[in-house]
């Protein structure tokens, strides 16, 4: 925990959840289809316990969010393209709590019915949940588009106060932080409107 | 749109696990209300009679076409966007084209053992991620089960799902051979 590990930057945490339908892995581990596949969904039971990761991915100029230049809503306006390539410290991340969940079923009992195996680019995905970044927080206007208090470093009346500050995809959920970070800018608004520093 | 709304529509034939929205489900309409949002009539039925062949009815229960599994379909297609419109689009129109060739009928007029060889070509390329036809099996499988097992009828008919029931203490599994010590 405290330790760099030799393959991965940064963290992960496992969650463990059930549910009374098949998970997307078991589904795809089922070869075939018809009377077979039925067959075996049966024989496996369906409902399922299962662990899954939330990691964080590592920060590189490979992650970026874009104007799109060909698509536009409604009022003309650009949208955005969010650019997210699985880099080797991801995978690895994603392959070493692949790993130890294994040791942790089966050290407690359990049988595995699925699971990745090789981790590949195409098994991760996006948490779906939790939406954070795209504008973040950073020292240097270069890399980032807000300072260190949610303050823009080219606009300075406009700060941004939600989970779109966060400079990664943190490994824990995001809404503590989020609020944290927010009464922070908060304050510090506060502080300057008190010295006559916000026009 | 309103949650109560999106309920609603949920709850028309299947729910929709991957939104999130599984647990919150109470209220039911009939099928013949739903309106569909991505895709046309004829693509529904073909979709139908694809999930049919994919999990089939047998003595036990009624398979995901007759399920309406496709109306499932249409509401994870609807809110997954353009890339997942276009991958089901492109491979009901592969379905369609090779039914025609093959069998000089469109794949719903097709006998049992025809939609079978046409579904048995698109589930051998199911690890290859070049192949259209492939590609197209590996969601439309994924997502045929898991819809059927939402669906009215896999969840009480196949599933067996009598509903939460609070216990006054838990007895442990009470399948043959799966009692924990």
């Amino acid at each position: 925990w405290d330790e760099p590990h030799p393959h991965f930057e940064r963290t992960y945490q496992v969650q463990v959840g059930s549910g009374y339908a098949p998970t997307r892995l078991a589904v795809t581990q089922l070869p075939g289809y018809g009377a077979s596949l039925k067959r075996q969904l049966r024989e496996i039971n369906s409902t399922h316990a299962l662990m899954n990761m939330q990691g964080v991915t590592r920060i590189s100029p490979q992650k970026f969010v874009d104007l799109d230049p060909n698509i536009t809503d409604r009022f003309g306006v650009p949208l955005s393209r969010v650019h997210l390539h699985y880099e080797q410290s991801d995978l690895a991340m994603a392959q070493d709590c692949n790993d130890r969940c294994i040791e942790i079923i089966e050290a407690a009992g359990g049988k595995v019915v699925s699971a990745p195996g090789r981790v590949r680019v195409e098994d991760l995905v996006i948490d779906l949940n939790h939406w954070v970044g795209t504008v973040r927080m950073g020292d240097d206007p270069r890399t980032a588009p807000l300072d260190r208090w949610g303050r823009s470093h080219e606009i300075p009346n406009l700060f941004v106060g939600d989970a779109s500050v966060f400079s990664d995809y943190p490994e824990k959920n995001p809404t503590l932080t989020n609020i944290t970070l927010s009464w922070r800018m908060s304050e510090h608004l506060a502080e300057l409107a008190k010295r006559g520093e916000l026009s | 749109m309103e949650r109560r709304e999106l309920f609603k529509i949920l709850g028309a034939t299947a729910v929709a696990a991957e939104l999130g929205l599984a647990q919150h489900l109470h209220e039911t309409i009939p099928a013949e209300t739903y309106t569909a949002r991505a895709f046309r009539p004829e693509q529904l039925a073909m979709l139908n009679q694809l999930c049919e062949v994919i999990l089939p009815s047998d003595e036990e229960s009624p398979g995901a076409g007759r399920a309406n599994v496709a109306l499932y379909l249409d509401m994870f297609v609807s809110f997954r966007g353009r890339e997942m419109k276009q991958l089901f689009e492109e491979g009901v129109a592969l379905v369609d084209s090779r039914s025609r060739a093959q069998f000089q009928k469109p794949f719903p007029e097709l006998a049992a053992s025809e939609q079978d060889a046409i579904v048995a070509q698109l589930a051998a390329s199911e690890q290859n991620r070049d192949d259209a036809g492939g590609r197209f099996f590996r969601v439309l499988k994924i997502q045929t089960v898991l819809g059927y097992h939402y669906s009215d009828i896999g969840q009480r008919q196949y599933m067996h799902y009598r509903g939460n029931t609070a216990v006054a203490e838990f007895p442990g599994c009470q399948h043959e051979g799966h009692h924990a010590s």
